[in-house]
């Protein structure tokens, strides 16, 4: 289940507003933004929002894809008729990238950074000079080290942040605005899924049931029993 | 040998618009003068609507007017390329984000992939584009008939939630629910993907 909501996050908030600062950096200063963290903490959320803002071309890499997969998705999102060979394609992605001046959006870059088609990715930039965000899991910024030419050409680092108690605060009022929650109860929770949004998604959706059958138009942490929360890990077995 | 240029021409259906600034960029980018009547009969488009479109680009600033060769006949100067996809510009020479609701849910709805008609207006809602819940509850339910989202809930307490049928996913221009004939157009792909008369003639 994702968290498709786009309330005033602080991880939304922090992507776009990258993005805006990118897309407005004085010439001569690279454009590329990495924005990593764990998985469920709404980076796609984040993307999202910032999707929309910016019109940006978004694409979701696959581990499978090669280069000229790449490249083919690239063109598809732009709605331009691929040409035959690979060099022309990417003749093609950096002139649409900085003739429109859109960004381009990449999502699970951690599939190709491992891999040749990261060196693509370096191509694409170098010709367009346009604003490029890869967005990826944890272990993304170690990854781009390695590659020394894409890795200096980072504007920004956005770290995907843990969700905070206004977050959670937010995200319960818009979810279920007729159930309200008490803070203690929101901190508890926040603290027993270590700040992963995906996972507050699902435990206020139990919640919000359970209130529901019992009748409550508000609840806090005595009322709902902190060991009944869901962390993921599986039920330990009773003697 | 020189190198072949490339060219960028967008797939699908086209507007004609997009066909005229198709065929600006390649007279511009070729030996000819890019005047109104090249490109009119470059992109195959009436010299009425070539004419018009010239007009309100140089109102926006995008095309300015080297001199006038005739009544009807004007040659020009791109100031500003922005790339395959025709400027949206109207006759003050605005820019204009007509259906921009509509595009932003279909955006959103590839990222997320799955959400209910009220988070689907507030994701799309950004930057001067705006859609109520209920437009959006409109498009979703026009693209559930046709087979591009599946439906989920709406029961009491429980609102619609729509999901993306992945292989459904044809490109990134929106497909289009045209309500005065029932029926749903994919620019993607240039046809009427579904109709209800369609399925009442089968019945």
């Amino acid at each position: 289940m994702s968290v498709p909501k786009i309330v005033p996050l602080t991880n939304v908030g922090l992507l776009s507003a990258a993005i805006a600062r990118t897309n407005s950096r004085p010439q001569g200063l690279p454009g590329v933004v990495v924005m990593y963290g764990a998985s469920g903490l709404g980076k796609s959320v984040g993307a999202a929002f910032a999707a929309n803002q910016h019109r940006a071309y978004y694409v979701e890499c696959r581990d499978t894809w090669s280069k000229k997969a790449f490249l083919h998705a690239i063109l598809r999102e732009m709605s331009i008729q691929p040409a035959s060979t690979m060099s022309v394609m990417v003749d093609q992605v950096a002139e649409q990238l900085s003739k429109s001046g859109r960004p381009l959006l990449i999502d699970d870059v951690q599939y190709l950074l491992e891999k040749a088609v990261a060196n693509v990715l370096t191509d694409i930039y170098n010709a367009s000079e346009g604003t490029i965000v890869l967005i990826g899991e944890e272990r993304v910024p170690s990854s781009l080290a390695k590659l020394e030419r894409l890795h200096n050409r980072v504007l920004e680092w956005v770290p995907a942040q843990r969700a905070t108690l206004d977050d959670l605060r937010a995200l319960a009022e818009s979810s279920y605005p007729e159930l309200h929650f008490a803070d203690d109860l929101l901190e508890d929770l926040r603290k027993k899924v270590d700040g992963c949004l995906r996972r507050v998604a699902v435990n206020l959706y139990k919640v919000y049931s359970e209130a529901r059958a019992r009748c409550l138009d508000s609840i806090d942490l005595a009322g709902w029993g902190s060991d009944s929360w869901f962390t993921g890990e599986a039920p330990s077995r009773r003697a | 040998m020189p190198r072949i240029r490339a060219d960028l021409v967008m797939v699908g259906g086209k507007s004609p618009r997009q066909y005229i600034w198709e065929a600006i960029r390649a007279v511009n980018a070729g030996p000819k003068a890019l005047t109104t009547y090249t490109v009119a009969r470059k992109s195959n488009q009436d010299d009425q609507a070539v004419r018009a479109y010239f007009r309100d680009m140089e109102k926006a600033g995008i095309v300015s007017k080297v001199r006038n060769i005739d009544r009807r006949d004007s040659e020009w100067t791109l100031l500003k390329d922005e790339g395959v996809e025709a400027p949206r510009v109207n006759h003050h020479g605005k820019r204009t984000t007509h259906a921009g609701g509509v595009e932003n849910i279909w955006r959103a709805l590839r990222i997320l992939g799955e959400f209910t008609a009220a988070e689907a207006a507030a994701t799309a809602s950004v930057n001067g584009v705006s859609i109520s819940e209920f437009g959006a509850q409109v498009y979703l339910s026009g693209l559930a008939k046709a087979g591009y989202v599946t439906r989920r809930g709406g029961t009491a307490g429980f609102k619609t939630r729509f999901r993306l049928v992945p292989s459904r996913y044809t490109g990134p221009k929106h497909p289009i629910y045209q309500r005065d004939f029932d029926q749903v157009y994919d620019p993607n792909l240039d046809q009427v993907v579904w109709r209800k008369a369609d399925q009442e003639v089968t019945q």
